[in-house]
C-alpha cells in the first residue's frame, strides 16, 4: 500500500478556505443528487412492487377459482371447469379462457387494477420483451403442458389465449414484466 | 571492540515483535487484586496485550450484526420463518451486553476516569457512554414488566448503534491531535490516504468502505437468484443507493485531497493523474453503472449494467500489495509470456486447421469451419475437454493425440513463468528488506521512523514475528562476517562451510546491489568501454535473474 511522507505535516492555513468551502458545496449537491437518483430508483422499484402484487392478486384469485371451478353449483359460470369448447371457439365462448377473463374485468376486484408504469390497467402479453419497454408492469399468463414421461425438459409453457379451452385442470405460471423488460415469475399454480 | 560488544548485545536483544508493533503478552501480575486484575485483563487501554482491544472489535462485530438483524426484521418473508432464531440473537445479543455493562460498572472503581471520584461507580452510571449501554439493553428488560409496542421496542434496538462510539469517539479524538494545525484538505487526506496522520480514525474509515464493498457486491450476487430478489428487491435498491452514496462521497474525497499526495501537486493537472489512476479509475467504475442505470436504463440493458457493479469488488484491492505484485511481474516478464503466448497462438490456429482438414468430410456439421475449429483445439490444448467436438477419423485422432501432450506444455508455459517470476520478485523484495535492516542496525540503534519503515515493510510482505527474526538472523551474521571476520580469502577457503557462508554473503551482496542500483544506468556503465566482460555481465544478470 503507498503511503505518502510527511510532506504535508508543515502548518499552514489552519481554517476553512473558500475552496475547502466550494468542496463541501459540492459534496452535499453531490450528496442531494445521489439520494434524488436514489429516490428516483426506489419510486421505480415500488412500480415494479405493484407489478408484482398485481400479479400475487391474480394469483390469488385463479387459484382460490380453481379449488372451486369444477364444482357442479359453482359461481364461477364464465370460468366452469368440464364445459368443451368447440374445437374453433372464438374468444369469449364459453369454456374459453376469454369468457373467464371478460367475467374477472368486468366482475371482480381485479378490475380496479393499475399498471404503476403506465397508470393504466395491465394488459396480458405473449412474452416479456427487454426491447420492448411498452411491456413493463404487463402480466404473461402461461399454460404448463407436461411433455411425455423421458423429454429434456418436465413441460412447455405457451401463453393462455383467449380462444384456448380451460375445461381441463389446468397448471399455469403467471409472470410479470419488471422495469428492465424481464419477467418475475410471481408462482405456478393450479388453476 | 567494546562498541563492537555493545552493538552485538543491542542486536541480540532486538525485540521484534514491539517493533512489529505486534502485541506482546501482557504482563500482569497474578497477584493483584481479582478486581484490578480482571480490569488490567479485559478492560485496561494502557496494558498492550490484554484482551481490551480483542472485546470492542467483538462488541463492534456484534452492533453491526444487530443492526443487519434489525432490518431483516423488516422483512416478513425473511422474518416470520426464522423468528425463532431472531429472538435468540436478540437474547444472546442482549446477554453479551449486560454482561459488558455489569463487568464496567463492577470494574469502574480501577478506571482512572472514576477511581478519583467519591462514588466511582455512581459516575460511571452517570457518564455518557454507560447511558448509551444501559439504552442499549434496557428496552429488553422493560418489555417483560411493560407492553411496548414493537415497533417502538426495535427502534429503542437501533440505539446499540451508539455503542460503536466507544470506539469511534476515541479515534476522533486521536485523530484531531494527529491533525493539530493542519488545514482542511490536509485533514481528509489524512482520512482517506494511509498517511502517519491518519491514525485508527484512517483503518475505520478503510474497513467502513470495505464492509461496503462486501456488501454491495452480496447484494448484486444475490440479486441474481430470482426467489431472494423477489422477496428483497426494494431493500437491494436502497442498499445500492447508500452504497453509491458513500463511494461517491469517498470519490470526492480522494479526488480534492489527492493533491497532499506526493507526486500529484497540481490543481487540476494532480488530479487529471489521480482520476487516471487504476484504482481510482475503480473507484470510479463504482459507481458509474449507478448513474446509467439512472439515465440509460432505455438505451442499455439492466441486467448488464447490475452484472457491472461487480466492479465494486476490485476496489477491495487498493488494500492489497498482490495485485500490484501481479501487474509488475506481468509487466516484467511480457517479452517471454508475450513468446509463449506467440507459440501457442501458432499451434493453436495450425491444429484447428490441421483439424477442420481432416475432420469436415467426416463431421461438417461439428468441424464446420476454422473458427469453430478453433474452439476445439483450445478445449483439447487446456486439456479441458468437453467432448463436445471430438474427432473421428484416424488422422485426426492421431493428431489430437499429440496435440494434447503438447498441450500440457505450452499451457503449462506461461503459468510457469509467472510462478518463476513471482517467486523472484518475492525474493528480490526480501532483499530489498535485508538491505534496509543491515542499514538500519549497523548504527545499533532502531528510530521510531526505522521501526515504521520495518513495520511497514513487514506488513506488505506478510513477515510473520519469526520471519523477521530469521531475516535479522542472516543480517547479524553477515554483519558479523564483515565487521568481524576480515579473514583472508586463503583463509576462508580453508573451513568449506564458511566458504560457502561467505559466498552466500556475497551473492546477497550482488543481489542486493542489483536491487539497488539503477538497472539501466549500470548496463549502460558496465557496457560502456567494456568495463565488464561479456561472461561477467551474463553471470550478472544470472544472479539478478535477468538472463
Amino acid at each position: 500500500m503507498a503511503s505518502s511522507t510527511d510532506h504535508t505535516s508543515e502548518p499552514q492555513n489552519h481554517g476553512t478556505t473558500s475552496t475547502d468551502k466550494l468542496f463541501l458545496a459540492f459534496l452535499v449537491l453531490i450528496i442531494a443528487a445521489v439520494t434524488w437518483l436514489g429516490v428516483v430508483n426506489y419510486q421505480e422499484a415500488l412500480k415494479v412492487e405493484a407489478a408484482k402484487s398485481n400479479g400475487e392478486a391474480w394469483v390469488g384469485w385463479l387459484t382460490e377459482a380453481g379449488t372451486t371451478r369444477f364444482d357442479a353449483d359453482t359461481k364461477l359460470a364464465a370460468c366452469k371447469g368440464g364445459i368443451k369448447a368447440a374445437a374453433d371457439a372464438k374468444a369469449g365462448a364459453p369454456g374459453t379462457w376469454g369468457a373467464c377473463l371478460a367475467y374477472i374485468l368486468a366482475e371482480t376486484e381485479l378490475k380496479d387494477q393499475i399498471n404503476a408504469f403506465f397508470n393504466k390497467p395491465p394488459h396480458f402479453v405473449a412474452a416479456c420483451d427487454p426491447k420492448d419497454r411498452t411491456l413493463m408492469g404487463a402480466i404473461l399468463l402461461e399454460d404448463l403442458m407436461p411433455t411425455p414421461p423421458g423429454s429434456a425438459t418436465p413441460f412447455v409453457a405457451s401463453q393462455l389465449l383467449e380462444t384456448d379451452s380451460i375445461d381441463y385442470k389446468m397448471q399455469l405460471r403467471l409472470s410479470v414484466c419488471d422495469k428492465g423488460g424481464y419477467a418475475i415469475k410471481v408462482a405456478e399454480f393450479e388453476f | 571492540m567494546q562498541t563492537q560488544s555493545k552493538q552485538d548485545k543491542f542486536l541480540e536483544d532486538l525485540d521484534v515483535k514491539s517493533i512489529l508493533g505486534q502485541d506482546e503478552d501482557a504482563n500482569i501480575d497474578r497477584n493483584l487484586p481479582m478486581r484490578k486484575w480482571l480490569y488490567s485483563w479485559l478492560l485496561d487501554p494502557n496494558i498492550p496485550g490484554n484482551f481490551q482491544k480483542e472485546l470492542d472489535k467483538w462488541v463492534s462485530y456484534l452492533i453491526i450484526i444487530n443492526l443487519f438483524t434489525l432490518m431483516f426484521e423488516h422483512v416478513p418473508a425473511v422474518y416470520e420463518p426464522y423468528r425463532a432464531w431472531f429472538e435468540c440473537f436478540d437474547i444472546f445479543s442482549v446477554a453479551v451486553f449486560t454482561i459488558e455493562y455489569a463487568l464496567r460498572f463492577y470494574l469502574a472503581p480501577e478506571d482512572e476516569e472514576f477511581k478519583n471520584r467519591k462514588n466511582a461507580r455512581l459516575g460511571f452510571v452517570t457518564s455518557p457512554f454507560a447511558i448509551i449501554d444501559f439504552l442499549a439493553v434496557a428496552p429488553f428488560y422493560l418489555q417483560a414488566f411493560i407492553p411496548i409496542d414493537l415497533r417502538v421496542l426495535r427502534f429503542l434496538r437501533l440505539l446499540r448503534i451508539m455503542k460503536l462510539f466507544r470506539v469511534l469517539i476515541p479515534a476522533i479524538a486521536e485523530f484531531k491531535e494527529l491533525n493539530k494545525g493542519r488545514t482542511f484538505r490536509q485533514k481528509i487526506h489524512a482520512l482517506v490516504f494511509p498517511s502517519n496522520f491518519g491514525g485508527t480514525m484512517q483503518h475505520i474509515f478503510e474497513v467502513f468502505i470495505g464492509v461496503w464493498v462486501i456488501l454491495s457486491v452480496m447484494a448484486v450476487i444475490l440479486e441474481s437468484v430470482k426467489s431472494i430478489n423477489y422477496i428483497l428487491h426494494l431493500q437491494f435498491v436502497i442498499l445500492d443507493a447508500v452504497a453509491v452514496a458513500i463511494f461517491t462521497v469517498e470519490y470526492c474525497m480522494r479526488m480534492y485531497s489527492c493533491v497532499e499526495e506526493p507526486g500529484y501537486k497540481g490543481a487540476f493537472l494532480g488530479r487529471l493523474r489521480q482520476a487516471k489512476n487504476p484504482s481510482t479509475f475503480i473507484d470510479f467504475l463504482a459507481i458509474l453503472p449507478f448513474f446509467l442505470e439512472v439515465f440509460l436504463h432505455h438505451l442499455i440493458d439492466l441486467r448488464f449494467l447490475r452484472v457491472f457493479r461487480l466492479a465494486r469488488l476490485l476496489k477491495l484491492t487498493r488494500g492489497s500489495d498482490a495485485t500490484a505484485v501481479l501487474v509488475k511481474v506481468v509487466v516484467r516478464e511480457w517479452p517471454v509470456m508475450g513468446a509463449a503466448t506467440f507459440i501457442m497462438m501458432l499451434l493453436l490456429v495450425l491444429t484447428a486447421s490441421l483439424g477442420y482438414l481432416f475432420e469436415y468430410d467426416a463431421q461438417p456439421e461439428k468441424f464446420e469451419n476454422i473458427p469453430t475449429s478453433i474452439y476445439w483445439a483450445v478445449i483439447t490444448l487446456a486439456s479441458v475437454g468437453y467432448g463436445d467436438i471430438s474427432p473421428v477419423t484416424p488422422m485426426g485422432r492421431a493428431m489430437t493425440s499429440v496435440l494434447a501432450l503438447l498441450g500440457i506444455g505450452i499451457f503449462a508455459i506461461p503459468a510457469a513463468l509467472l510462478a518463476s517470476a513471482f517467486s523472484d520478485e518475492l525474493v528480490k523484495e526480501r532483499d530489498q528488506l535485508k538491505a534496509n535492516l543491515f542499514a538500519i542496525l549497523k548504527d545499533g540503534h532502531i528510530s521510531e521512523a526505522e521501526a515504521a519503515l520495518i513495520r511497514a515493510e513487514a506488513k506488505r510482505l506478510h513477515l510473520t514475528v519469526e520471519e523477521v527474526n530469521k531475516l535479522i538472523e542472516v543480517v547479524i551474521k553477515e554483519h558479523e562476517l564483515e565487521e568481524r571476520n576480515p579473514l583472508p580469502i586463503h583463509k576462508i577457503a580453508e573451513n568449506p562451510a564458511l566458504a560457502v557462508e561467505h559466498y552466500k554473503v556475497l551473492l546477497g551482496q550482488i543481489r542486493q546491489l542489483g536491487v539497488q542500483v539503477d538497472a539501466t544506468q549500470f548496463d549502460q556503465a558496465a557496457q560502456a568501454g567494456e568495463r565488464l566482460s561479456a561472461n561477467e555481465f551474463a553471470l550478472w544478470q544470472k544472479i539478478q535473474g535477468k538472463a
